[in-house]
């Protein structure tokens, strides 16, 4: 997530005023000490700001534990998966891994992970789930045991454009406000011009299923696979589940082009971020660009939280990435160690920098008084629901291709059988899972 | 004399095997580096990768011996028959299209006209920009709303297709961009055109063989060797193709650019697939080849050596 150098410095600022305040920090267990020099390593995706956070966490780690090193592994988003896989499968896994919610069952079922679960029981380290936002803990976990620890996270919430809402005399979106309103205001919002489209009512996250069709199933109280993640057959094509589809492609069928395409999201514009461009009024997303809206001075933004459903319940859906510390570590308790150290409140501190904390306390009040944008993301992490992706062994295989060829099927031929496709897509995945569970 | 010549016979035999015995030791320490590096970088993976096609892995769990099963679940994958649809179709198209594109420019840039080196640079630069560059350009060229190619359609009245967004179109537009990277066969052509005896031009010319009659009876014959060169890494170079999917369309709009390479980098990594991924590879391996050896066999027809080989 990037962010803008005064924020940086505000957040530094807010960050050094919480330690100075004489705050007691969570990570306060006594360091094992290593007789002898020791490297861990720690995997990571994230690059830029982000390491920068890592450097100075680290370094506030090594001056704790005078025999331990700790070198990053930072290796850019598209080859950190097939890299941590193949390290995991010659033996050589860093200690501390990153890994994102979608591989988290994965993860555990290959026996390669720690049981954080007695750590946290035990409070050893001062690991204490109580500290952290439930919901987003509890991502972590697989059958009840912990085995991920998060290490910060985002909620998806509606980023507006102020100017386009007060052009087309709109009252701006507030929390509780309707899937209905949010339609409204998406059609009042489009512009064409000769034709073509100079100004979208909202950019919909297309075949992006966490923000997209995950969220609208949550928001319409269905689910997309069974608690145990080995059939979809009474979950993807329940009524809720049908309904939630329906009204989600309809978003792009019943209405004249109130969105850029699913097509256009994965093509053309997936690279592009049209709320800053000025082509769009609203963008259901993370907060990860706010510091770049904030750069443009043109740019007068809000954030809302996402429209209720037929629920009638707030929701938000949040997207994670987890430690999880190597079983096979030959130092594994100062790998604990290490994992117990970014579940601390001084870690939170740095991250805060540039992420949102999972850890509730000090930090995040100071980031919640200070900035009402969010204030307004961390307000939702009551709302924050389970993740079906964490579910079952292998998402990405067996759920995700058939669910993104779903709704790019129904959006291009608009007068799509949507039960007829959902049955079929219900066969192909509990197909698929069988395969995964044999 | 004769007497001398016998003794000396055997010393000297000994000699030439004691120089061969030296080459052969000269041959096989030079070539060592290659032989360690192709045992250890291509053919041990190779065998590696034949195991693993073998078995059921995840990565993160030991891998499961399965025998034929990847094989006989890849028959009965309707995405692995579309992915090779799509190959092939690619294939089938580009490779000629690209051949007689590359060959055109060619035998433009064999013409003797000012600022020659200029153009040469010119059109072969395309080549060496990095492949996702072309593509994240091309995403921006066939833009239904806001790219070039349908503004200048729009010109003339046509309403463009959705090109990459579009099932029907999306392969198409694959196959045209990848005219932008013809520089390489290129300049393999031209090379082969300057080899082209300019006397054998002459005697054509002078039997009354026009233009055209001498480019299709003189220079395509004797190009033929550099045809089958370029058609051989053609092929090889299209059944590979990837980077246009990954970064343009993710193998969409509804698998119409599922290319082979991109299914399996996605079995591989994405659905954690390893053992049908290798599966994949293999059946890649075999297709190649066979349609390599048959371009082999067939050359026999229609390619013609200088010198009559």
């Amino acid at each position: 997530m990037g962010i803008s150098r005064g924020k940086r410095i505000l957040m530094q600022g807010m960050s050094a005023a919480v330690a100075m305040g004489g705050v007691a920090f969570s990570w306060s267990a006594a360091p094992t000490f290593a007789a002898t020099p020791v490297t861990l390593t720690v995997s990571t995706w994230d690059s830029g700001a982000g390491l920068a956070a890592y450097r100075l966490g680290i370094q506030a780690f090594e001056r704790m534990h005078p025999n331990v090193r700790v070198q990053i592994q930072s290796v850019p988003s598209t080859y950190y998966l097939p890299k941590l896989l193949t390290e995991m499968a010659n033996g050589s896994a860093p200690d501390l891994m990153l890994v994102g919610d979608t591989n988290v069952n994965a993860f555990v079922n290959s026996g390669l992970l720690e049981n954080l679960t007695p750590l946290f029981r035990q409070h050893k380290y001062g690991l204490n789930a109580a500290a952290y936002y439930p919901n987003v803990l509890n991502i972590g976990k697989v059958g009840g045991q912990q085995y991920f620890v998060p290490k910060d996270w985002a909620d998806e919430s509606v980023i507006y454009n102020k100017a386009m809402f007060q052009a087309a005399k709109l009252p701006l979106p507030k929390p509780g406000w309707t899937m209905a309103q949010f339609v409204h205001d998406a059609v009042a919002m489009t512009k064409f011009k000769n034709g073509r489209v100079v100004q979208w009512g909202v950019q919909l996250p297309g075949t992006w299923l966490r923000a997209g069709l995950e969220y609208f199933v949550d928001a319409y109280g269905g689910h997309i696979i069974s608690p145990n993640g080995r059939t979809v057959n009474g979950y993807l094509n329940s009524p809720a589940t049908l309904r939630a589809i329906e009204f989600y492609v309809g978003l792009y069928t019943h209405h004249n082009q109130i969105s850029p395409t699913p097509q256009a999201m994965s093509g053309t514009f997936a690279k592009v971020d049209l709320l800053l461009t000025h082509r769009v009024a609203m963008e259901p997303t993370g907060p990860w660009n706010i510091s770049t809206y904030r750069s443009d001075p043109h740019l007068n933004f809000g954030v809302a939280p996402m429209p209720v459903g037929p629920t009638h319940k707030p929701m938000t859906t949040a997207f994670w990435a987890g430690w999880g510390v190597y079983k096979n570590s030959p130092h594994l308790q100062l790998a604990n160690e290490l994992l117990a150290f970014f579940a601390s409140q001084k870690w939170a501190s740095i991250d805060s920098a540039w992420a949102m904390p999972a850890l509730k306390g000090p930090t995040v009040a100071q980031m919640e008084k200070k900035d009402p944008v969010m204030k307004t993301f961390f307000a939702q992490a009551p709302y924050v629901q389970p993740l079906d992706v964490t579910r079952t062994r292998n998402w990405n295989k067996d759920v995700s291709p058939v669910l993104t060829n779903l709704i790019q099927q129904a959006v291009l031929q608009p007068k799509s059988n949507i039960p007829a496709l959902v049955h079929a897509a219900v066969q192909q995945i509990d197909a698929s899972l069988a395969q995964s569970y044999q | 004399m004769q007497a001398g010549a016998a003794e000396a016979t055997p010393g000297r035999a000994t000699r030439s095997r004691s120089l061969r015995a030296q080459r052969e030791t000269l041959f096989y320490v030079l070539i060592s580096p290659w032989i360690i590096g192709f045992l250890a970088f291509v053919f041990g993976p190779m065998m590696y990768s034949g195991y693993l096609s073998l078995t059921k892995w995840n990565l993160l769990a030991p891998p499961q011996f399965i025998g034929m099963g990847n094989y006989q679940q890849l028959l009965h994958d309707p995405l692995f028959w579309q992915s090779l649809k799509v190959t092939t179709i690619y294939a089938v198209v580009s490779v000629p299209l690209g051949l007689a594109f590359a060959l055109f420019l060619a035998v433009l840039l064999n013409q003797r006209v000012r600022g020659l080196s200029v153009f040469r640079t010119i059109l072969y630069l395309p080549s060496v920009v990095s492949g996702v560059a072309v593509s994240v350009v091309f995403m921006w060229v066939f833009n239904p709303s806001f790219g070039i190619v349908n503004s200048i359609l729009g010109y003339f009245g046509i309403k463009g297709p959705g090109w990459i967004e579009s099932p029907t179109w999306a392969l198409p537009a694959m196959i045209l961009m990848s005219l932008w990277s013809v520089g390489g066969a290129m300049i393999i052509f031209l090379a082969g055109l300057q080899n082209v005896p300019p006397e054998l031009h002459e005697a054509a010319q002078m039997d009354g063989a026009g233009m055209w009659r001498r480019f299709f009876r003189v220079t395509i014959p004797l190009l033929t060797p550099t045809i089958l060169f370029n058609l051989i890494l053609s092929i090889i170079n299209q059944f590979q193709i990837f980077t246009q999917a990954y970064v343009m369309t993710n193998g969409g709009p509804l698998n119409a650019t599922l290319f082979y390479v991109f299914y399996l980098w996605q079995n591989a990594f994405q659905y954690l697939n390893m053992g049908y991924a290798a599966a994949m590879a293999w059946i890649l391996f075999l297709i190649v080849l066979v349609v390599t050896v048959a371009v082999f066999a067939t050359s026999r027809k229609w390619v013609f050596y200088q010198g009559g080989e």
